[in-house]
């Protein structure tokens, strides 16, 4: 069976990979977005998903280490890894204390920003492409908008998650915005608009339009403090 | 060696489990033991653990044998015995300073 899901939220996709284990449904596989299950037993698996140190390999000593706990290691994707141990051999958890957890939301954090920022400098190549009035590139820029939203609430969300286990350290948190400005969302929106419409209204106001979408989408990124913040 | 001290209470139990060759199981079971259960080990946990003291050079790997795929064993070195001993001398300060609080409450 084949189920398509696209998760930012490694949380939610343990959760729903573990719900569907307990339904009788173990995950085997997964590519680009679709995860391929198999029909077991009713609970005889727990998963849990870790970030890596490499790029679509496995460290061999990790490999080796989590075989040796009875970890089995289902799949690995990009920088993430899914794993899965037997329910009947007890809990099953990663990362049991504060300081290894900070560690690993740190590490999931930084992975999503190094990824906004690939994409930002993909937006602008294809807005670039898009001006010169390339079909695809239009629909590449909407859709590399889209996608730029959506990571930067993983930024944010998993610094809301780092900033929670800290003060649970005792360490007082700053008060960082965040939320997606406004500025940014309006941003994406007017420069989609502007490439949609772009036969239909003359060229200087186009260009108009869009050099305010894109200082509009700059100030709203730097307006994100948890962005910006180490 | 200081700015390393108070040691987490993960790496203290772990550099305590691994005074005699140990190995990453053994480790999460003897520190379950100690605590009576308090303090279960994570995979994850236990593994960035492993790697950062094996980097500091507080443990070693003692017996790697893979062609009989023997589980790998780590055991401690001279460097996590000093950092060990530092901890625990901190440590004995601490309840020795706990004390103090006892003697309050019984003049009360």
């Amino acid at each position: 069976m084949i189920k398509f899901r696209l998760y930012f939220d490694k949380d939610k996709e343990t959760e729903w990979l573990n719900k569907l284990a307990k339904e009788g449904l173990a995950m085997t596989g997964f590519f680009a977005g679709f995860y391929t299950f198999e029909k077991c037993e009713p609970g005889k698996y727990i998963y849990q998903i870790d970030l890596g140190d490499k790029l679509f390999a496995i460290n061999e000593n990790y490999r080796e280490f989590m075989e040796e706990n009875g970890i089995e290691i289902v799949q690995s994707w990009g920088y993430w890894i899914i794993l899965r141990k037997l329910a009947s051999e007890g809990e099953f958890k990663l990362y049991t204390d504060v300081d290894s957890s900070i560690e690993h939301y740190t590490k999931i954090r930084n992975m999503f920003k190094a990824v906004t920022i690939l994409e930002l400098i993909c937006f602008f190549i294809e807005c670039f492409c898009a001006e010169a009035g390339n079909t695809w590139a239009i629909f590449f820029t909407i859709l590399i908008g889209i996608l730029l939203f959506v990571l930067l609430k993983a930024v944010l969300h998993t610094n809301e998650i780092i900033a929670e286990l800290k003060e649970r350290k005792g360490e007082v948190s700053e008060n960082t915005e965040n939320k997606i400005s406004p500025l940014l969302t309006a941003g994406l929106l007017m420069n989609s608009a502007a490439l949609i419409m772009q036969d239909s209204i003359s060229n200087p106001i186009k260009l108009g339009v869009q050099i305010l979408a894109i200082i509009f989408m700059l100030v709203g990124l730097t307006q994100c403090k948890g962005f910006t913040k180490k | 060696m200081d700015k390393n001290i108070p040691l987490t209470e993960a790496l203290f139990y772990i550099l305590l489990a691994v005074r005699k060759p140990n190995h990453g199981y053994g480790i999460i079971q003897e520190v379950e033991q100690l605590t009576d259960g308090r303090v279960s080990l994570g995979a994850g946990t236990l593994y960035g653990a492993i790697q950062s003291l094996e980097k500091k050079g507080w443990i070693r790997i003692y017996s790697e044998d893979t062609a009989s795929r023997k589980k790998k064993e780590y055991l401690i070195t001279d460097a996590g015995k000093e950092v060990f001993a530092a901890e625990t001398k901190r440590l004995e300060e601490l309840l020795q300073n706990a004390a103090y609080m006892r003697e309050e409450s019984t003049n009360d």
